[in-house]
């Protein structure tokens, strides 16, 4: 019992140290200036329509998303709060809302996550905040011009990093799960039982 | 066995503090405020016994000293359907501004907003509680308004509503509030809520903002306002108040509009212009004696100066009475009078 509790006290100390920022994302541009990330993940043994198909089923049940069955590609409507670092708290500083938009062939897939729109948000008469959408501009141009991104831009990235590693790890989980019941199907009838 | 014991019961403790932080850190309580201060000169010199001058809309009123606006404190959380705000000011701006009759003391604080929010569905809210009012174009809050004096449809309408209002959201162009009242900024109300509010809300293109508000009850009265905004380009905005109130039992009213223009040369410079012209309607008085109503014209510059939190707001106005309501240094009556005014508003 009193090794337990200790054990048990020194777990609940080390909860809070739950992580440590992550580095910096290289940012790249596009011939039009406009902001990308984008990736092409290489899938081993996997067709086009097997791996749209399976990205259809696995986004559909949480977000919006646009499907396009003919070329084979899905786009999911994202956003996200950036905060401010008030002197007491956290507050909303702006929302961040992009596409992200994965485009699907045999062996491999391709995201892009892509038109960034930066919607600032300010305290109305109700003491609230919301987003001010007459004053949504493109990120670029704050990334571009201004030195308060520098404020935000971990965040921004951090959240960034998660939504690719959710995209990556979600088909891959999904894959491995097909892959799974595709060998379990398979049964050898043995002609000497 | 009895240091085990208490060992154990610290670890569950601390446990749940941690587990219950984690939680709340996804729908912190957010604090946030602001403070002002300021100084006024109106350029007549003339100076009342209080302190004020000539140009009577609310706030930012002593003359030739530099004055403290007010330090207002916001508390609100959102968790799940569930969310609050109460925000309570202290200061002459807040004296000013709201409270219930017979208080007392610039410096008492003052409930700007208290209230509860509940989404019934994702479309509709339910709302009750004192809160700052739907109607009108400016509000109490330095941080919300552009000028830092205000207009006159601003001073003579609602500062704040106490009661209980239904939204809806037809989508992200158009939602309308229908509400219960309590009589203009009232804590309490002696005749019971009976005012009925509406605001209907309309995004006609995006960037362009229009409010239909009504508010009507006794005693007291019925406005009509509309108030609207246009995001014209990226640093060029244009906004316009309109409104028009009867006071209950023929006893006058008012109408007025004011347009207002706004430019950002930098993103840290912005000018402002705010032209506005308000009316007073005739009425007989208690005695049967007829007053006649007047006009007034106001035109106002101001400069929004932003380093981060910080907005220095330098700024001239002129007002330009159909009568003569002003007085000059001679204590004698005149038709104009002006002032220039710079103020420091810091929100956090």
């Amino acid at each position: 019992m009193f090794k337990f509790s200790i054990s048990l006290l020194v777990f609940c100390l080390l909860i809070p140290f739950k992580g440590y920022p992550q580095s910096s994302l290289d940012y790249t541009f596009t011939s039009d200036g406009k902001l990308l990330f984008s990736e092409v993940i290489e899938v081993e043994d996997s067709k086009q329509n097997d791996l749209y198909s399976l990205a259809v089923e696995s986004f559909s049940a949480d977000e919006k998303i646009k499907k396009d069955s003919k070329d084979k590609t899905i786009s999911i409507a994202k956003s996200f709060t950036l905060h401010d670092k008030g002197i007491l708290s956290r507050i909303p500083y702006a929302e961040i809302k992009c596409q992200l938009f994965v485009e699907f062939k045999d062996q491999r897939y391709r995201y892009q996550l892509k038109d960034f729109d930066f919607i600032p948000y300010a305290r109305n008469r109700y003491g609230k905040y919301e987003t001010v959408e007459r004053k949504r501009k493109s990120l670029e141009s704050l990334i571009q011009s201004s030195n308060d991104w520098e404020d935000q831009r971990q965040e921004f990235d951090n959240w960034i990093s998660s939504e690719i590693e959710n995209l990556v790890l979600t088909m891959e989980g999904r894959l491995a799960e097909e892959s799974e019941k595709t060998v379990s199907e398979v049964i050898e009838i043995k002609e000497e039982w | 066995m009895k240091i085990k014991t208490i060992l154990f019961t610290l670890s569950m403790i601390f446990l749940t503090t941690v587990l219950y932080a984690q939680e709340a850190e996804k729908n912190p309580l957010q604090i946030s405020g602001s403070v002002d201060t300021y100084y006024k000169y109106d350029f007549s010199g003339f100076e009342s016994e209080n302190g004020t001058s000539n140009i009577s809309t609310s706030f930012a009123d002593q003359q030739n000293s530099l004055s403290i606006g007010m330090i207002d404190i916001v508390l609100s959380q959102e968790l799940g359907k569930a969310s609050f705000v109460g925000e309570v000011a202290f200061g002459p701006r807040n004296a000013g501004s709201a409270g219930p009759a017979g208080n007392s003391g610039v410096m008492e604080p003052h409930i700007q907003n208290l209230y509860v929010s509940y989404m019934l569905t994702p479309e509709l809210a339910i709302t009750a509680g004192y809160m700052g009012t739907f109607v009108g174009y400016e509000v109490i809050s330095p941080t919300g308004n552009f000028n830092y004096s205000t207009s006159y449809l601003f001073t003579n309408g609602p500062f704040q509503n106490a009661g209980v209002k239904l939204d809806y959201t037809f989508s992200d162009r158009v939602s309308l509030m229908v509400g219960l009242f309590n009589d203009w900024n009232q804590y309490n109300d002696s005749n019971g809520m009976s005012d009925f509010g509406a605001q209907l809300y309309v995004v006609p293109v995006s960037g362009w903002d229009v409010y239909i508000n009504m508010i009507t009850g006794y005693p007291s009265g019925t406005e009509l306002d509309l108030t609207t905004g246009y995001q014209i380009t990226d640093d060029f905005y244009l906004g316009l108040n309109a409104a028009d109130y009867t006071a209950s039992d023929d006893a006058g009213g008012f109408s007025g509009a004011a347009l207002y223009a706004q430019y950002a040369f930098t993103d840290n410079f912005s000018l402002g212009f705010r032209g506005e012209s308000f009316s007073t309607k005739d009425y007989d008085d208690e005695t049967g004696v007829s007053v006649e109503g007047s006009t007034v014209n106001a035109f106002t510059i101001s400069g929004n100066l932003t380093a981060g939190p910080l907005t220095f707001i330098p700024e001239v106005r002129f007002d330009n009475g159909e009568n003569e309501v002003f007085l000059n240094n001679d204590l004698m009556p005149t038709k104009t009078a002006s002032q220039l005014l710079f103020a420091l508003v810091y929100a956090f």
